[in-house]
């Protein structure tokens, strides 16, 4: 019960069953990690979907070598408590576009996402939740994105 | 140990926090804080031209400007403190991820509250010495995850551990003696009270160490002084 309650905090899984919300957590496990732990690199194969329970998650692009007065990783988001990350697991071809830092000592759901792909193939109306609620992140994500990029270009045209 | 002043310099985007974090660092003997930034271009410029010994850095950083409903605005922290500890791989760079002190700040609390920076392991929540750190056993190149910590019940229990550590010392120092009286066989009497009285008092502070080192995390600092410095993110790639 506890753990169903614990997932129906976070917004990917809010108007899930509790029946769908057993299946979320047959297939969750919790982690822990202190800060400055990486927790997934850029490029690496895809293998779970991560919950912040507590804590914060830097994730972290590579710049290419050939842009040296910047730094090497560019921190792109800050993801922290109730937020979700790695959803490359549900993206072809299953590949985190990102690299994922504690910036402190932090907590997370990690699920499965080999068997979460699975489920959403066979449980629809679970594949239709995770992913609609997914893709109001990555909209209001590429929305600030957009505004930062924009107030940036303001800035530099007037220096 | 070198007894120069540490040069220190902070960043953070609010005023109140980067006094904050300055009254902190300089409540410390022998460390000044010689450069406020408040945002990250600004950060790199000045240790680029001040090059400090300590750097603090608030990861909720802007760029260069923050905007008011963009939290993308303000996540160059992390990169801040990367970018400068590669370019000073002396110093050392400190990364604040909490903003615990900004609730307290504007709760009014800031006032005459003792706050304190630490870093946080799977253990305990040790206290930061900047020039313990600075001068350590450590990496040159080093990138601190830190936290700074409000409130006085961290001061209770430090006078505690502190207490006990004395009473140790001086007990075993009270037991030896005794032994040593006991052997002369002139005042064995003397001797082996002291020794008896030595032995409870080491009982006791030893006991009453082991209780203040397991109160619970979240209001107290770890058992030492001792800094653990991380640079996971190097070890990791």
């Amino acid at each position: 019960m506890a753990a169903k309650q614990m997932l129906r905090e976070y917004y990917i899984f809010e108007h899930l069953s509790d029946t769908d919300l057993d299946s979320i957590t047959s297939i969750t496990q919790p982690r822990e990690y202190e800060a400055g732990a990486i927790i997934f690199s850029e490029k690496s194969s895809a293998g779970e979907l991560y919950l912040v329970e507590k804590g914060k998650v830097a994730l972290q692009m590579q710049l290419p070598a050939s842009q040296p007065p910047l730094s090497k990783k560019v921190t792109v988001d800050v993801v922290t408590s109730r937020e979700v990350f790695g959803w490359s697991v549900l993206v072809t071809p299953y590949v985190y576009t990102l690299t994922a830092v504690c910036l402190e000592s932090t907590k997370v759901l990690a699920i499965d996402g080999a068997k979460l792909r699975a489920l959403i193939q066979t449980n629809h109306r679970i594949g239709y939740e995770v992913l609609s609620q997914i893709i109001k992140v990555v909209a209001s994500r590429l929305d600030e994105t957009r505004h930062v990029l924009v107030s940036e270009r303001l800035v530099s045209a007037q220096d | 140990m070198p007894s120069t002043n540490l040069r220190a310099i902070v960043a953070s985007e609010h005023p109140h926090k980067r006094h904050l974090l300055t009254d902190v660092i300089e409540r410390e003997p022998g460390v000044v804080v010689v450069g406020q930034a408040g945002n990250a271009l600004k950060a790199k410029s000045l240790a680029r031209s001040l090059r400090p010994d300590v750097v603090v850095v608030d990861s909720c950083l802007p760029y260069n400007v923050g905007l008011d409903t963009v939290r993308l605005s303000r996540i160059s922290g992390l990169d801040t403190a990367m970018d400068i500890s590669q370019e000073l791989p002396k110093s050392i760079v400190m990364l604040l991820p909490n903003t615990d002190i900004m609730v307290y700040q504007e709760n009014g609390l800031y006032g005459n509250t003792k706050a304190y920076l630490y870093t946080q392991t799977a253990a305990a929540a040790i206290p930061i010495r900047v020039r313990e750190l600075y001068y350590g056993k450590t990496p040159a190149a080093s990138l601190v995850f830190a936290n700074v910590k409000i409130g006085e019940q961290v001061s209770l229990r430090q006078r505690v551990i502190e207490i006990c550590e004395r009473a140790t010392l001086y007990s075993g120092l009270a037991t030896l003696g005794g032994l040593v009286l006991i052997i002369t066989f002139v005042l064995a009497g003397a001797g082996a009270f002291l020794a008896v009285g030595g032995f409870a008092g080491l009982l006791l502070s030893l006991a009453g160490r082991a209780i203040a080192a397991y109160w619970p995390k979240r209001h107290n600092i770890g058992q030492e002084s001792q800094v653990s410095e991380t640079m996971k993110l190097k070890g990791a790639q």
